[in-house]
């Protein structure tokens, strides 16, 4: 069905280009059939290759630009739309109509195709979620870039002969970026074991980076703001937190503890008890002449 | 802060025994291993944590050995353990060394706690925190924990720089370096929080080299409570880097090192391996494999992928994979669990 435009007056939304990282398609994907958990009643159905697929498709509620509007204008066109399956390329037909608020002619109000399983990038060029999937299967299950799954697709679509040739790399992997942006595949990082706060947690950094020079508005967990909470603590070395505070001595201990010889260490840490105990002698013995000259002094 | 002249004594007449008693080979390397925990350069609170503070207290008060504190203080545990063994005389001698070196361990553990919380004064008190907007930031904040932060991190004056990195140069012993992960024209890549069923439970990007900034903050900021124990390749650092700033939240944690991540760790105690705690706490013993799991396996898989991506498609790819990563994780404990659930039931027929 399609909404009567032609006696709408004008919105007071500004005037923007067409959004070129997001979709015509934006309602919400189901995660993959191969990942759905038993909770999760939105489900995909199987693609099966396009064959339920309609000869036209046609604008209906869910009709938007890329942009968000809805609104759809009474000038509806019928034009090709090149649908990359995980096999071949398939063409149907789209009606789309003209955006208002576009400013670039390209800006067209499609239909979102998701019903049918196809992501609809741009109303010309869809991609058939089985294929998005796919990718994602791969490259959870084993080290496959993007380039190296594309390389594989196409020379499937040369086996297969088919009409189209795979749109460039480019274009697939911004669809795929767009895609799992709708996908509903997040999850609530909890185990159904351990609960939402684990009692024991492994922390792990790894190295899956990318080019420093990219980085745009990361805002990691560090990140603190002294106008929201300061805590102020002396400065104090940890070395005050263990359990002997003469460094040297407990360092001399460890280290006899450490000998590979049991009596070689035991030696050694007779050694530092005689040298304790003669210091220790001499610090009681220097304590006792102090407490008889002031004994002396008061006398006098 | 140093030992009283009393504690010095108790000390001397410890190491007094180790060198002079007539031990089996098995204690003696027991008592060694004591030893060798006490006198090292780590953080008393390592090797005796909050919990076992009024344990020790009260066994050098002359009650009965609290089993708890085996889990607790594993060295002192297997010590124990090993007299109930022996003849009754060394037996008795032993007890006589050990109640009065509990109280000193204990007194000195509290002293250090209560004077790590008494030094982190609140200046600036963080209004009530709400975090509603963690469902659509977490694609440009490039971290994600699948629930909005509990608190927020404070800036620890006296502590922190201003730069918030991390920093391995003003604290610490042990010289096993950060800079081993990460390239220099590349970010620090992902810090990774994981639970023993190798579920994610949360992971952030690093824009610098990983440090121990980023599982205390990570922890402090989504956690309700702290975790009862936390395996960290530089948990020997962590333990510390968390006490002084939150003894508080922190002080029943224990922080362990896996087997896996140990090489390098050589001047570090055993309270610091989390292989010393699983004779005495049998949960902690498929942690090591777990460990070892996450770094190899999984997201090493992106890693060449997301190397070239700029940061938006970088935080989307690894949300995508670690996603997947736990659904499938989840989907295989369930059919664990029905595969059980079955196998009961074709046995009770």
């Amino acid at each position: 069905m399609i909404p009567d435009v032609a006696n709408q007056p004008e919105t007071d939304t500004p005037k923007t280009s067409p959004d070129t990282d997001k979709s015509i398609s934006w309602k919400p994907v189901p995660p993959p059939e191969w990942c759905r958990l038993p909770t999760e009643s939105f489900r995909s159905h199987p693609f099966r290759s396009g064959i339920h697929l309609p000869p036209i498709f046609e604008l209906d509620d869910d009709s938007r630009c890329s942009c968000g509007n809805t609104a759809v204008s009474v000038e509806i066109e019928t034009g090709d739309l090149t649908i990359y399956t995980s096999t071949l390329a398939i063409q149907k037909k789209v009606e789309t109509s003209y955006c208002r608020v576009c400013t670039n002619t390209k800006g067209r109000i499609g239909p979102d195709l998701g019903q049918y399983g196809v992501f609809n990038l741009n109303n010309t060029i869809a991609f058939s979620h089985e294929l998005f999937n796919r990718y994602t299967s791969e490259f959870t299950n084993s080290s496959t870039p993007v380039y190296a799954f594309y390389q594989s697709i196409k020379d499937v679509y040369v086996s297969e002969e088919s009409p189209f040739e795979l749109c460039s790399v480019q274009l697939f992997t911004r669809a795929w970026f767009a895609f799992v942006q709708l996908q509903e595949i997040s999850t609530t990082m909890e185990c159904i074991q351990c609960g939402s706060y684990p009692s024991t947690v492994i922390a792990d950094g790894i190295s899956v980076a990318f080019p420093k020079h990219r980085i745009q508005n990361l805002r990691p967990p560090t990140y603190s703001d002294r106008s929201r909470a300061l805590v102020k603590i002396p400065k104090r070395g940890i070395k005050q937190t263990c359990f002997l505070g003469s460094v040297n001595l407990r360092k001399s201990i460890a280290k006899a503890l450490d000998q590979p010889d049991p009596d070689v260490g035991i030696t050694k840490l007779q050694e530092i008890l005689l040298v304790k105990e003669v210091s220790h002698c001499w610090w009681k013995f220097k304590m006792i002449l102090n407490g008889l000259e002031d004994a002396k002094r008061l006398m006098s | 802060m140093d030992v009283e002249d009393s504690d010095t004594h108790t000390l001397c007449n410890t190491l007094q025994a180790y060198c002079t008693l007539d031990l089996s080979q098995n204690l003696f390397d027991r008592f060694q291993q004591l030893l060798r925990e006490i006198f090292s350069s780590d953080s008393i609170l390592q090797l005796v944590t909050h919990a076992a503070i009024p344990l020790l207290l009260q066994y050098s008060k002359g009650r009965a050995f609290n089993p708890r504190l085996e889990a607790l203080v594993p060295a002192l545990g297997m010590l124990i353990r090993n007299l109930r063994t022996q003849e009754a005389s060394i037996a008795s001698v032993l007890v006589a060394i050990l109640r009065p070196l509990c109280g000193v361990l204990g007194l000195r553990a509290q002293n250090v706690y209560s004077s790590l919380v008494k030094s982190c004064r609140e200046f600036v008190k963080p209004a009530k925190h709400e975090d509603e907007e963690w469902k659509s930031s977490w694609q440009s904040d490039g971290c994600y924990y699948g629930r909005p932060s509990s608190r927020c991190r404070p800036f620890y004056d006296g502590k922190d720089v201003e730069k918030v990195t991390g920093n391995v140069d003003n604290e610490g012993t042990c010289r096993k370096l950060y800079s081993t992960y990460g390239k220099r024209t590349l970010t620090g890549g992902i810090m990774a929080l994981w639970c023993p069923h190798l579920v994610c439970v949360g992971w952030h990007k690093m824009p610098t080299a990983e440090g121990r900034n980023d599982v205390f903050s990570a922890l402090f900021k989504y956690w309700e409570k702290a975790p009862t124990v936390v395996v960290y390749d530089f948990a020997c650092q962590l333990q510390p880097y968390c006490m002084s700033r939150e003894p508080d939240f922190f002080k029943d944690t224990l922080f362990g090192i896996d087997e896996m991540h140990a090489k390098g760790h050589t001047n570090c105690s055993q309270a610091c391996f989390i292989s010393n705690y699983m004779l005495v706490r049998p949960p902690l013993v498929p942690l090591n494999t777990s460990a070892a799991e996450c770094s190899n396996s999984g997201l090493n898989r992106i890693r060449k992928s997301v190397s070239y991506m700029n940061q938006k498609h970088a935080i989307w790819y690894t949300h995508v994979y670690i996603s997947v990563w736990n659904r499938r994780k989840e989907l295989a404990v369930r059919a664990e669990g029905e595969k059980q659930r079955k196998q009961l039931q074709y046995s009770q027929m």
